[in-house]
């Protein structure tokens, strides 16, 4: 350009190009930018545009400058103006030059449009360069990002998953609960069905219970009566036996006398069941009344011995007794004592043979059934026991040898006297008496009855006591 | 739930630190998660902070210097303004961007970095304060770098830090550190959202301009004009008067607008060069079409009332109310309007119902949202609003 401006004898040459945006001619780049008065330039550039002939004026070079002489030539299209400045005065260019830059001028104007567009587009790319740079950025960030949301889902998803089958595991254990629970029901129904049918079965033995014991109060009341009207008749029975046999009511004959024995022994015989009977209907029915006093047992085998001595002697028995402190003493009704004592020697005497052998002991003892006294006292009870080497009771009936009516035959004994009531009514009243009547037997060598009550202690003094 | 309390002083240095602290601490119910300082220049910055922290114990500070400060209630200068917040549903976060002057993508680089919205996806809402040094220039370019590294999820909203209109030195605060040359970032993550809305009152008042030649914030020709010819040329034609030795009354109310696609983005002129250009409070691009730009009066308030209007909306819309809010507008609005200003105060107050607001006069005005047109800004209403 500084060619063409020397060519053209200028000392500065400046292109405008008319800016469509904002109306204003301005210079490409390369040329100045800013120029002193820019709007005498504008109004030059625009002027210079439009007229047919180059147009001439003064203008401001540069800040501080005095204006030089210009002269304008404008374009055909008005797209762009050639200023042509001098330093007096501007050379104006042969006219054939001057259309030659008239028709220049449009393509000059042209290109740097076309300038001005790859500029734009150059910063545009340099944009869309600097863009794509930090959209790769961005699509680097979201591919982090999808694989953080990939794995998060996959987290999720294992999450959802372990939700589901705790799910299903806790509704299999409500299951399980829900059956345990109707289970429970059940079985609290059934229970309350087994409690109603206990307390009816109760009720049922209650009152069977009531009825049985009514029953065996009327039994024993019956069997009370029926003992003491059959005794009175049997009493006056003996009576009159005993007038006859002392002949009376005249002398007998041999055979009368002895027709007269069997009566009596018979009417003895029967009285004994009777009197038997009435004593077990008496404690069944709770009618026996105690006198507990301090007895001796000395005493009481000594009197029960005498009663016994004339059956042991016309069975050809003999009887041992070992000695008997005399201060062995046991707190019972004497009466029934010697009632019991005197059954169980009565007993060893018809079961054992002849020649066989009785014996009799007694001693404190430490235990009550084998079982430990409640206090300090080592001798709480007494024990006599009634030993005897008669046939023995088969173990099979040891169980049953207490109940009533129940009898143990012996060779020697041959069909029993008795109705089976005496070993009943003896541990009936040995139990009444706050004791008990136990029992070990052998068959065929011996048995041996153990009666065992409370020993009197050594302030029990003689003070009776009715039970 | 947001709880929130807007105090002012008139004290500079530690006295003004304390005396924020304390009523901060009376009318919250805890430690504030978050401070935001708005302070004059008239102050000792570094005691400020620290008196401030100790009493307050904040989880973080931010906050710049001013140009003029205000709240609901008081506007002015010389004085100092905090907005303490506390919200459990919220998360708050504070960043430093520095020498914004020799590489913008790394400044903003070292802003996201710091913040956790980018790792996290806990938080619907993104949201964060910018507060720049302006005069180290760059602003725009700033924003520009870190809307791409924060991947576009963000919006900003903010403003440039100022010294009262004196132009000399500016400066941001983080925590106890105050800065120079960089921004400083509040990251707001929330499920509620924040709304923030942008609006300014300035027409074309001029013909279109070709910007040929601009060295950054200085125009140096119009339509190859020097700059300043081509104001005094504006000002003849419109019965004005343009003063060279004191040309700033006239450029308070005669901005550039470099037209954009979304409107007109205002460039507020500063002063003249030696050399006949006019230097701005913002970037001018050298090729830019431009436009002198007028406003009236009455407009700013309007255009104030409708920012707030947009703002309000975004919160309504999604089901919340607004509980406070920070608002930002230019230092050059409030001394064109002078004790008008309050006007625009009344207004902005108006639109929010009883949320308390506060704010500062900025050397530009920050906003990159949804539906605004985004940027770097000069003469320009910003509004901020917290949900409840």
């Amino acid at each position: 350009m500084r060619a063409v401006t020397d060519a053209l004898g200028a000392r500065d040459l400046i292109l405008f190009v008319w800016d469509r945006e904002t109306g204003a001619f301005i210079p490409p780049s390369g040329f100045p930018q800013t120029l002193p008065s820019g709007r005498s330039w504008q109004s030059f550039a625009e002027a210079a545009a439009y007229a047919d002939a180059p147009v001439e004026g003064r203008l401001p070079a540069a800040a501080g400058e005095p204006l030089r002489p210009a002269l304008g030539i404008g374009g055909v299209q008005h797209s762009g103006v050639c200023v042509l400045i001098g330093e007096e005065t501007v050379p104006r260019p042969a006219p054939e030059d001057i259309e030659v830059m008239r028709l220049v001028l449009p393509l000059l104007a042209a290109a740097v449009r076309a300038e001005w567009a790859e500029d734009a587009a150059a910063a545009q790319a340099a944009l869309a360069t600097r863009e794509a740079s930090r959209a790769q950025q961005l699509v680097a960030r979201l591919s982090d990002a999808r694989n953080e949301l990939e794995t998060a889902l996959q987290a999720a998803e294992s999450a959802r998953l372990n939700l589901e089958a705790a799910n299903v595991q806790l509704q299999d254990q409500a299951a399980e609960l829900e059956a345990q629970a109707s289970e429970l029901d059940a079985q609290a129904r059934e229970l309350q069905s087994q409690s109603e049918a206990l307390q009816a079965t109760n009720r049922a033995l209650e009152e069977a219970r009531a009825v049985a014991e009514a029953a065996n109060r009327a039994k024993s009341e019956f069997l009370a009566k029926m003992s003491h009207e059959l005794r009175t008749p049997l009493n006056a029975i003996g009576g009159h036996v005993d007038l006859l046999a002392l002949e009376i009511h005249g002398p007998l004959g041999g055979a009368q006398q002895d027709a007269l024995r069997r009566i009596a022994r018979a009417q003895r015989h029967l009285l004994v069941l009777i009197n038997d009977i009435l004593n077990l209907a008496r404690i069944e029915a709770g009618r026996v009344e105690y006198r507990i006093t301090t007895v001796p047992v000395a005493d009481a085998l000594m009197e029960v011995r005498s009663m016994i001595e004339p059956q042991l002697l016309a069975k050809g028995l003999r009887m041992e007794s070992s000695v008997v402190p005399s201060d062995l003493a046991t707190r019972a009704d004497r009466e029934k004592l010697e009632q019991v004592l005197l059954n169980l020697l009565s007993n060893a005497a018809k079961f054992t043979d002849q020649g066989g052998r009785i014996a009799v002991t007694a001693c404190s003892a430490p235990e009550f059934h084998g079982c430990e006294p409640a206090g300090d006292d080592a001798s709480a009870f007494v024990t006599i026991e009634v030993h005897d080497t008669g046939c023995g009771i088969p173990a099979d009936r040891l169980d049953s040898i207490f109940d009533p009516f129940v009898q143990v035959r012996s060779a020697s004994a041959g069909a029993t006297e008795g109705a089976g009531l005496g070993l009943a009514i003896s541990r009936d009243l040995t139990r009444g008496m706050g004791g008990d009547l136990t029992v070990e037997s052998e068959f065929g060598v011996g048995s041996t009855f153990r009666v065992q009550l409370p020993r009197a202690s050594r302030d029990s003094g003689s003070v009776a006591e009715v039970r | 739930m947001t709880d929130v309390v807007i105090s002012h002083t008139d004290r500079t240095g530690a006295a003004g630190g304390t005396a924020l602290a304390e009523t901060i601490g009376a009318g919250l119910p805890g430690k504030p998660d978050a401070v935001i300082l708005f302070a004059s220049p008239r102050n000792d910055h570094l005691a400020l902070l620290g008196a401030l922290r100790a009493g307050a114990q904040p989880g973080v500070l931010v906050g710049c210097s001013s140009a003029g400060e205000f709240t609901h209630d008081v506007a002015g200068e010389g004085l100092t303004c905090a907005v303490a917040l506390r919200n459990p549903d919220m998360q708050f976060r504070a960043a430093v961007g520095e020498r914004i002057s020799a590489d913008r993508e790394r400044a903003a680089q070292q802003i996201a970095d710091g913040f956790a919205g980018l790792r996290t996806h806990q938080y619907r809402y993104r949201t964060a304060l910018i507060f720049a040094d302006a005069l180290a220039g760059y602003t725009e370019g700033l924003i520009d770098a870190l809307t791409h590294a924060t991947m576009g999820i963000y919006q900003f909203c903010g403003g440039g830090a100022g010294d009262d209109a004196r132009f000399q030195e500016t400066y941001v605060f983080c925590n106890d550190q105050v800065y120079s040359d960089a921004a400083v970032a509040l990251e707001i993550l929330s499920n509620k959202p924040l709304g923030i809305g942008a609006r300014h009152a300035w027409v074309p008042s001029s013909q279109p301009l070709r910007v040929t030649d601009s060295d950054g914030m200085r125009v140096v020709s119009l339509n190859v004009s020097p700059a300043a010819e081509v104001f005094e040329a504006h000002a003849t034609a419109t019965n004005q008067v343009l003063d060279r030795a004191d040309p700033l009354p006239f450029f308070l109310h005669n901005v550039i607008g470099v037209a954009t696609p979304d409107g007109h983005k205002l460039r507020v002129p500063l002063g003249i060069t030696a050399d006949g250009g006019v230097q701005c409070a913002a970037d001018v691009p050298r090729g830019a079409t431009a436009r002198i730009m007028a406003t009236e009066e009455p407009r700013a308030a309007a255009a104030a009332a409708l920012a707030v209007r947009d703002a309000v909306g975004q919160l309504e819309r999604a089901g919340s109310r607004p509980k406070a809010a920070l608002f930002f507008d230019c230092v050059a609005t409030r001394l064109r309007l002078g004790a008008q200003f309050g006007g625009e105060l009344d207004a902005v107050a108006r639109e929010l119902g009883s949320a308390p607001f506060a704010g500062f006069n900025s050397y530009g005005q920050i906003v990159r949202a949804e539906g605004q047109f985004g940027g770097f800004h000069n003469c320009t209403a910003v509004v901020c609003v917290i949900p409840e």
